[in-house]
């Protein structure tokens, strides 16, 4: 004969169990913060396919602009970390590459993240042809070097000129476009008070201070004679001073 | 037979004769029959450039070893590339690409020229669709992977099939089988090949005649600063990869740059005292032959 009773009863233990779990369980709603860089000169004019004075005698355009972030950290009030994402790409003429909207850690106090800028080691090792064509390292972004087998960090152009005259035939080019290995800048706070998250989507922007690229913290470039960084060996100083200054040039508002 | 996505793919036969070692084929990219002529028709096809005027075989003709006759061959748009086009023969045991090694793989390898400006000037995007549009490539790319066209599995075609350009009939190879013997001058040419006073074979060494390595041999200096632009390391300015000596009779003009027309020209090089530099190979020295000397080291390099 079989007993049927003690695994009935068994069963409704389990249910009674669950139902109780369910219901002590609070519904947590997940944060997100929207990073959405942009372009400024001097922290407010808009600095993206606009020609701005970057010093008393020099105007510079930005008409391309694309970064890779890598390593990206919540930083909490008590100075602990919170890994957030890997890496991100944005790129100001593609929309799908306009922003960012990553989840932030249940409960915890940020006052800011830490970023590093370009790729590193092992993410600049990626076989760009391994992505879907929509990801951020496949070869579609335009940001391989194919001949090196490693990523651009940044790729920045447009024109320069002297004051008020950009449009006309004595524009120079400007072409700045950092990597490799040696030119991951590392561990770049941004501080932004974002508090604990309330399970909604706050936007955060990412402001670029195009004046600062050019006169910033690893010193000043002069658009009209240091106009190119490519992976010549003789640009990688003008690179590093590059991808310093921008990296200085980021603020979270 | 091997087995690929459930359906059986005809095995290719990697047994060669000697004096080649073993092919080895990478684990992410196995090869079989289908892959391989996939890779062939996008070797071959003028689709993979942005205007539609060149193929890979434009630059890398099969009759001169997959090497192009000009210094520096033409890309899409008439843009003129970089350096001298090389053979692709045996690259299946090259461990890094390019004249300055700046390509870690084969696979990564092809990418290179589909995306560069003044050589195909494709956008990935662009490959794509224009495959996806083809019928013929819809069949081929099911044929080989059971998949619609990827850029991952076109790159991983063209590998495959370039990994199958092998080149052991020479008549040095025949010679090392035991199934030919070299006349007298080829014989004399060989000796000082391998002799150490002209140290050939310090760098030119094995049954592939390269040692893969790089070395400034006193080339004028250009622009391109060879390994130096990928190393980063000024000691390498003007260093290239030795190149292989197989089939060199096919592949004339000669260097990075594509400056020497002929082997005759090439042995005349080596035989006066190249540039004197800090980086320049130590073993690069004026070797001093006489006419019927250098006649029968270009005998030697026919055979190869």
């Amino acid at each position: 004969m079989k007993t049927w009773f003690p695994s009935v009863g068994l069963s409704l233990l389990t249910l009674l169990t669950m139902a109780m779990s369910c219901e002590s369980t609070k519904e947590v709603k997940d944060s997100f913060i929207e990073i959405v860089p942009e372009a400024t000169f001097g922290g407010t004019i808009e600095g993206f396919n606009n020609p701005n004075p970057i010093n008393g005698s020099t105007d510079v355009l930005i008409s391309e602009l694309k970064f890779y972030l890598s390593k990206i950290r919540a930083v909490a009030s008590d100075d602990r970390e919170y890994a957030l994402v890997d890496y991100c790409f944005f790129d100001f003429r593609n929309p799908d590459f306009e922003k960012y909207r990553v989840k932030l850690p249940e409960g915890v106090n940020i006052k800011g993240l830490r970023v590093n800028v370009g790729l590193d080691s092992t993410q600049n090792y990626s076989d760009p042809a391994s992505f879907n064509q929509a990801h951020p390292l496949s070869a579609a972004r335009g940001m391989y070097w194919t001949w090196a087998t490693q990523y651009r960090f940044l790729l920045i152009e447009g024109k320069a000129n002297q004051t008020s005259l950009i449009g006309s035939s004595t524009d120079q080019g400007i072409s700045y476009h950092p990597g490799g290995n040696h030119l991951y800048v590392e561990d770049v706070f941004l501080p932004l008070n974002l508090g604990v998250g309330n399970g909604s989507t706050r936007t955060v922007m990412l402001k670029l201070d195009v004046n600062q690229w050019f006169n910033g913290i690893s010193g000043t470039i002069d658009p009209l004679t240091e106009s190119n960084v490519h992976a010549a060996p003789e640009d990688q100083a003008l690179g590093k001073r590059f991808i310093e200054n921008f990296s200085a040039s980021m603020r979270l508002q | 037979m091997v087995s690929s996505c459930g359906k059986k793919k005809e095995e290719v036969i990697t047994q060669l004769n000697e004096p080649l070692p073993p092919l080895v084929f990478p684990i992410d990219n196995p090869i079989w029959k289908e892959k391989v002529e996939l890779g062939k028709a996008l070797f071959f096809d003028r689709l993979l450039s942005r205007d539609s005027t060149i193929s890979c075989s434009s630059c890398h003709f099969p009759q001169f070893a997959y090497s192009d006759t000009i210094p520096i061959s033409k890309g899409a748009h008439g843009r003129i590339g970089f350096r001298n086009a090389p053979a692709l023969f045996n690259l299946a045991w090259k461990p890094r690409l390019f004249k300055d090694g700046g390509v870690r793989n084969l696979e990564l390898q092809v990418l290179a020229p589909l995306l560069e400006p003044n050589e195909m000037d494709f956008g990935s995007e662009e490959l794509l669709n224009r495959l996806e549009k083809s019928d013929e490539y819809i069949s081929l790319f099911s044929k080989a992977f059971d998949s619609l066209p990827t850029l991952k599995l076109a790159v991983q075609a063209l590998a495959s099939f370039e990994r199958t350009l092998i080149y052991n009939e020479s008549k040095f190879d025949r010679f090392l089988r035991n199934e030919v013997i070299l006349l007298e001058e080829e014989l004399i040419g060989m000796r000082l090949f391998y002799s150490p006073e002209l140290a050939c074979s310090s760098c030119h060494k094995g049954v592939l005649f390269t040692d893969f390595q790089y070395h400034d041999i006193g080339m004028p200096p250009s622009e391109d600063v060879g390994r130096y632009r990928v190393s980063l390391d000024s000691l390498d300015k003007f260093k290239f990869e030795t190149p292989s000596l197989k089939a060199v009779s096919l592949s004339a003009p000669y260097m990075h740059d594509g400056s020497i027309k002929d082997l005759r020209a090439v042995v005349d090089w080596y035989n006066q005292a190249a540039e004197v530099r800090k980086t320049k190979d130590k073993r690069i020295r004026a070797l001093n032959l006489n006419s019927s000397e250098k006649d029968a080291l270009v005998a030697f390099l026919n055979c190869l």
